[in-house]
């Protein structure tokens, strides 16, 4: 009894070591790239639309102020994508356009950046689609607008660091 | 979702290294049990994928490798060396280097099969020779009039030992005995028909290294098996003679000898082998007592049960 007890304590010691070093190897790529568990980087619209199988929502209004391509794609496990376009002048992120996948209650965490919710207000400016619209505060202090809603079963985010008015205009535009 | 090629890699290395562990942790030294747990090891890339495909679906989803694996192989691929993902370099460099494995050892495999006895002719019965052997023999045996160290079991329904001319000119009577004995053991167990499964499963994943090395580790637990058993008539130290003799001999088809044909590789390569010839000898000259029972069964189901918990996280 006391060996089948020895060897049953061994294997548990085994198993917690391989459990520990594969979780240790999952966390490499993580700690390079400096992205949350799941998230990862895409170069292009085109790419992100060949791994989420379809198209990504994009607005047809584009401030002129804005640099095209986008700075940043990402893209979530649960199919979230995130696209980030910078201001041509400053070079800080001014637009971000998220959608989450058919269903999903809510946009994967980590791909928009963390910001605290100070006012929100409901307002529809296409007939059919009634919008959330948030005023944020993101962690450097910089205040953002954001709306919000649901089309055909997918939730869409357009975080816009400007006035209400140019929101709406992009907002109204997403396709 | 990680590709299958990559998971059943995955899955493979994992089991194996999972093995190793426990056999140097457990200090297993009974032949049956090494040869089931590194069957175990063998298995799991063949085994788990499909049975936790059909079994556990959710586990190839997204929420699954974000929130409860231990390793997605798919996270890898956010690193992008040279703008290819790093798990899908990884995959393609191990699965090269699984064929190379396998190439390197089923084409002599084949080779052998293939050539078979054509250029040996066998000696007739009334040859002087046949008095060296042992009569009435326990097997089939095949006298040759090859100069070659030859000495082989071969034969998946009858199993039968080709030994040559020039292996009796090498052995003594003692040395030869107990390098028969060692061949009749691998024919009590079928061991020429575990061969070709083995090298057919290694086939069905040639591109899995994992595969490749347990097999090779298994073929080297058979005939540690065989080894034992001459070993445990008191025959180890003329066996341990007769490997030596027959290994040191130069051109030889016998599984007495390395699997690995040294001729061909560099001296790093020989020297290996040599060491491995060694240590298979110093093995049977040390080691004369039986080995003691250990709990079997239940030791290596639990540890299938275990690889089998660890790789259901593995995505």
């Amino acid at each position: 009894m006391y060996a089948g007890l020895r060897s049953t304590a061994s294997l548990l010691a085994v198993f917690v070591v391989a459990a520990a070093v594969l979780r240790v190897l999952d966390a490499v790529p993580r700690a390079v790239t400096g992205l949350p568990r799941g998230i990862v980087r895409v170069r292009s619209l085109d790419e992100a639309g060949r791994r989420l199988n379809g198209r990504i929502a994009m607005p047809v209004y584009f401030p002129a102020e804005l640099e095209w391509p986008p700075s940043d794609i990402m893209l979530a496990d649960d199919l979230s994508v995130a696209v980030t376009c910078r201001e041509r002048r400053t070079g800080r992120g001014r637009l971000i356009v998220a959608s989450g996948p058919r269903g999903a209650g809510a946009i994967a965490a980590g791909l928009l950046p963390p910001a605290t919710r100070l006012q929100s207000a409901e307002t529809t400016v296409v007939p059919g689609r009634p919008l959330t619209v948030d005023r944020l505060q993101d962690a450097t202090g910089a205040f953002w607008h954001q709306a919000s809603w649901r089309d055909d079963g997918r939730l869409i985010i357009v975080r816009h660091r400007g006035g209400m008015d140019e929101l709406l205009r992009i907002a109204a535009s997403v396709r | 979702m990680f590709p299958p090629a990559g998971l059943a890699i995955l899955h493979g290395c994992i089991a194996a290294a999972f093995v190793e562990g426990l056999l140097r942790v457990w200090r297993v030294r009974a032949p049956a049990q090494r040869l089931a747990l590194r069957f175990a090891a063998l298995l799991a890339p063949f085994v788990l994928p499909p049975a936790f495909a059909a079994l556990a679906p959710f586990r190839s989803t997204a929420a699954f490798a974000t929130d409860a694996a231990l390793f997605a192989g798919a996270h890898w691929d956010t690193l992008t060396p040279g703008g290819v993902g790093a798990a899908t370099i990884a995959t393609a460099a191990l699965a090269a280097t699984g064929v190379a494995l396998f190439l390197r050892d089923a084409i002599p495999f084949l080779a052998d099969r293939v050539r078979g006895d054509r250029h040996d002719p066998p000696l007739p019965p009334d040859h002087p020779a046949w008095t060296r052997l042992p009569a009435p023999p326990a097997i089939a045996v095949r006298l040759t009039a090859a100069a070659d160290a030859v000495l082989y079991c071969s034969g998946i329904d009858r199993p039968a030992v080709t030994v040559s001319l020039g292996t009796l000119v090498r052995l003594d009577d003692d040395e030869l005995a107990a390098a028969l004995q060692h061949e009749i053991e691998h024919a009590r167990r079928r061991d020429p028909a575990l061969g070709w499964l083995l090298m057919l499963l290694r086939a069905l994943q040639a591109f899995n290294p994992a595969t490749q090395i347990v097999g090779r580790q298994i073929v080297q637990e058979v005939e540690h098996r065989a080894d034992r058993a001459v070993a445990d008539l008191g025959m180890g130290p003329a066996l341990a003679r007769a490997i030596a003799k027959v290994s040191g001999s130069g051109a030889t088809r016998s599984d007495l000898a390395d699997p690995s044909t040294p001729a061909r590789f560099a001296s790093a390569a020989r020297r290996a082998v040599s060491n491995a010839v060694l240590a298979r000898c110093e093995g049977l000259l040390a080691d004369t007592q039986s080995v003691p029972d250990e709990p079997g069964p239940a030791r290596v189901a639990l540890a299938a049960l275990a690889i089998s918990l660890l790789l259901f996280f593995v995505v």
